[in-house]
């Protein structure tokens, strides 16, 4: 009995050696329970605290930043592009030797796209790691409990989520490093009624606060143009039957549909609306600007598909051509526009500690000095330039992308 | 009426992937007398099997499948051999919780071994959508459709007409009276787990192409199952196929006429309507105790 059992032990750990031998890529392991720190290469990586407000000449100071995002769950695939856009910005620092006075120490958690973990976090990013500066969160659910907490001890917030009411609540240490949904939807809408003078949109959206966010903001943005949505659907995440919701879009004689679905999730319903509807239907989709969209989607299906982002791989300029080369050969795929957010936020913090001539790391205000030199940071990057308002947006116009033949494409530049 | 027939067809289409995985669910049910909650999962766990044997290997996807239902069966039986069986003698609730358990550790299994992104995984039953006047039909659901309908019908025929059948019968009613008849409980419990599994990977490739692979796929459809088996009677075959379509049926009614908001909310009103009227669910049998 005893060999019988350990042969089918063996013949188990070998089916699963075979199934991870053969993923179609690579696995990612995350322990969300332990802390990555990831820092820039530097000659000398002791901290030496020091009694003045500038560190010794010659001498590294390491500045602790707390980068909290999703890692693990559905969503990770998101946290890691965003790492990987990081990981370059962090490369070229080093390599341009940018910071003469300090050295990044990214300390890098998983928020499990979770409010009660994120929570935890950042409190413990905080109040225990004595971060200097908060870079995420992804998912704007995590941001609105962690924000307050953030502003209320000083800790200056890169934020690379898209909900519009962050800046709307006078937070001082607040400084988003990407647009809003409100400047995408716009884009998005402008096109349909004022471009194509398109009437009847419909949209099919999340029950989740980010989902009803986004429907909050596109009802206001078509109220603003005196129309109404001719079909105004909910799913819950993770639902993949959209038969109902599309049945009633036909119904509803709609040109154009904006979803707030994820990428697996709008992949699905494109299928479902391309089954009934055709292609006599535009698709505005959020999920659409995540990386694995088109590998999911395949170019056909994707074809036509319209989304709203800051930056693309489609642009040409020069920056935006040797970030995808970089991304590309260290990742082995194409970068997504969460990719050059995580690349901005960390050449954000850089370029703000490198016009702080040193100043100590320890200080007691050293945080609200980081926070001002972000607020006049000077700093052009792949979504654009960053020049910071009162309330800390430095985007309100997105761009208009549709994929055509497998490439994105800009179709409005607002 | 158009409309009407077309959502009906698509609670139908629906209900058929609920109704597949319910009828794994109620084999371990009827054999077992446990509710087997992460069902969902080795569902999940076939389909990433699949993957790998049918797209990333590219073996045929008559080889593909077998493979993946024996390596699946593996993955089940040493399941049940180091999580379930020590529990036999105890308490249904505590096997419960520990089937709550195999559903988490087999999801982050799923993450280390394949990672977090969603697969696409391609239609093994291509072809166009059949239109019948202004009704129309997906050909992978009525595939769907009919391998379940198939399955039961095989299954009902294993049950009855064979002796592990009736083996396994005899155990769900009595597991000791069943012992002490020479039935070999090691034997019926691998096999029913096995079945369990092997249908469960049938599902889930039949499923995939539609909904993806990803390690949460069986996340919300294991909710829907659980709902399915206990509306359709626990245990009950055809009930399995009952319940499955009546889930779905509601949901896409519920989701036409009231509101997609609650569409999830429409199944768990059924399953209040059903418990309160038949407790036993619509075919399932009322349970007489001797007292």
């Amino acid at each position: 009995m005893k060999t019988w059992k350990t042969c089918l032990a063996l013949v188990l750990v070998l089916s699963l050696l075979l199934a991870a031998g053969c993923t179609p890529s690579k696995p990612n392991p995350t322990d969300p329970s332990k802390t990555n720190s990831t820092s820039a290469p530097s000659k000398n990586t002791d901290p030496k605290p020091s009694d003045s407000t500038n560190a010794p000449t010659g001498q590294k100071q390491k500045v602790p930043i707390g980068v909290a995002i999703t890692l693990s769950g559905d969503n990770a695939e998101t946290g890691r592009n965003f790492e990987a856009g990081m990981n370059i910005a962090l490369q070229e620092i080093e390599e341009q030797g940018l910071l003469k006075d300090y050295e990044l120490d990214l300390k890098i958690v998983d928020d499990q796209n979770d409010t009660t973990t994120s929570l935890n976090v950042v409190n413990e990013m905080i109040f225990n790691t004595k971060v200097k500066a908060i870079i995420g969160q992804i998912y704007s659910t995590n941001t609105l409990v962690t924000l307050p907490i953030c502003n209320e001890n000083g800790i200056p917030m890169l934020v690379p989520g898209l909900n519009p009411t962050f800046s709307q609540n006078g937070y001082d240490y607040f400084f988003r490093v990407c647009g809003t949904n409100e400047g995408g939807q716009t884009a998005g809408f402008e096109y349909f009624i004022k471009d194509l003078g398109l009437t009847k949109i419909g949209i099919i959206s999340e029950t989740s606060e980010n989902g009803q966010t986004s429907y909050g903001i596109a009802k206001k943005i078509m109220g603003s143009y005196g129309l109404e949505f001719v079909c105004d659907e909910n799913f819950t995440t993770g639902d993949k039957d959209f038969s109902t919701q599309v049945l009633k879009l036909k119904e509803s004689g709609a040109q154009a549909v904006y979803t707030t679905a994820a990428a697996t999730d709008a992949v699905v319903l494109l299928e479902q609306i391309r089954q009934v509807i055709g292609d006599d239907i535009l698709v505005l989709a959020n999920g659409a600007s995540e990386s694995n969209f088109l590998e999911l989607a395949g170019p056909e299906l994707a074809e036509g598909v319209l989304y709203y982002t800051v930056w693309t791989p489609a642009l040409q300029d020069q920056k935006s051509v040797d970030f995808v080369q970089k991304y590309e050969a260290a990742t082995g795929r194409q970068p997504a526009d969460v990719s050059a957010r995580g690349y901005d936020a960390t050449w954000i913090i850089a370029t703000a500690l490198a016009s702080m001539d040193g100043y100590d790391v320890n200080a007691a205000d050293f945080s609200a000095k980081l926070a001002d030199a972000i607020r006049n940071v000077d700093y052009t990057g792949l979504q654009g330039t960053f020049h910071y308002d009162d309330v800390g947006e430095a985007f309100y116009t997105m761009k208009l992308i549709t994929y055509q033949d497998g490439e994105h494409v800009v179709v409005r530049d607002n | 009426m158009n409309l009407f027939l077309q959502i009906c067809i698509q609670g139908l289409m629906l209900g058929s992937m609920y109704a597949i995985l319910t009828l794994g669910y109620n084999i371990i049910y009827s054999t077992m007398g446990m509710a087997h909650y992460a069902q969902g999962d080795i569902m999940m766990v076939g389909a990433f099997f699949a993957l790998d044997f049918f797209v990333t290997m590219d073996l045929p996807i008559y080889v593909a499948i077998p493979l993946s239902v024996i390596c699946n069966v593996l993955v089940m039986l040493v399941i049940e051999r180091l999580a379930y069986r020590p529990l036999y003698s105890r308490s249904r609730t505590l096997l419960l919780l520990c089937t709550i358990g195999v559903s988490t550790v087999l999801r982050n299994a799923a993450q280390l071994i394949w990672g977090t992104q969603s697969f696409n995984f391609p239609t093994i039953f291509p072809g166009d959508i059949i239109h019948i006047g202004e009704v129309y039909l997906v050909p992978q659901n009525l595939w769907i459709l009919g391998v379940g309908v198939v399955m039961m019908l095989l299954l009902n025929l294993f049950m009855k007409k064979t002796k592990v059948g009736r083996a396994m019968q005899a155990v769900s009613m009595n597991r000791s009276a069943a012992a002490l008849m020479g039935v070999n409980m090691q034997t019926i419990t691998m096999i029913t787990y096995g079945m369990s599994a092997g249908m469960a990977t049938l599902a889930g490739v039949m499923l995939a192409p539609i909904v993806k692979v990803y390690s949460t796929m069986g996340v919300s459809i294991g909710a829907k199952v659980m709902i399915s088996a206990v509306v359709g009677g626990m245990g009950s075959m055809p009930g399995a196929i009952l319940g499955g379509l009546l889930v779905g049926l509601v949901e896409a009614l519920g989701g036409m006429y009231i509101s997609t908001t609650f569409k999830e909310a429409y199944p768990v009103v059924l399953l209040l309507v059903v418990l309160l009227n038949r407790p036993q669910g619509i075919l399932g049998r009322k349970k007489v105790v001797k007292v």
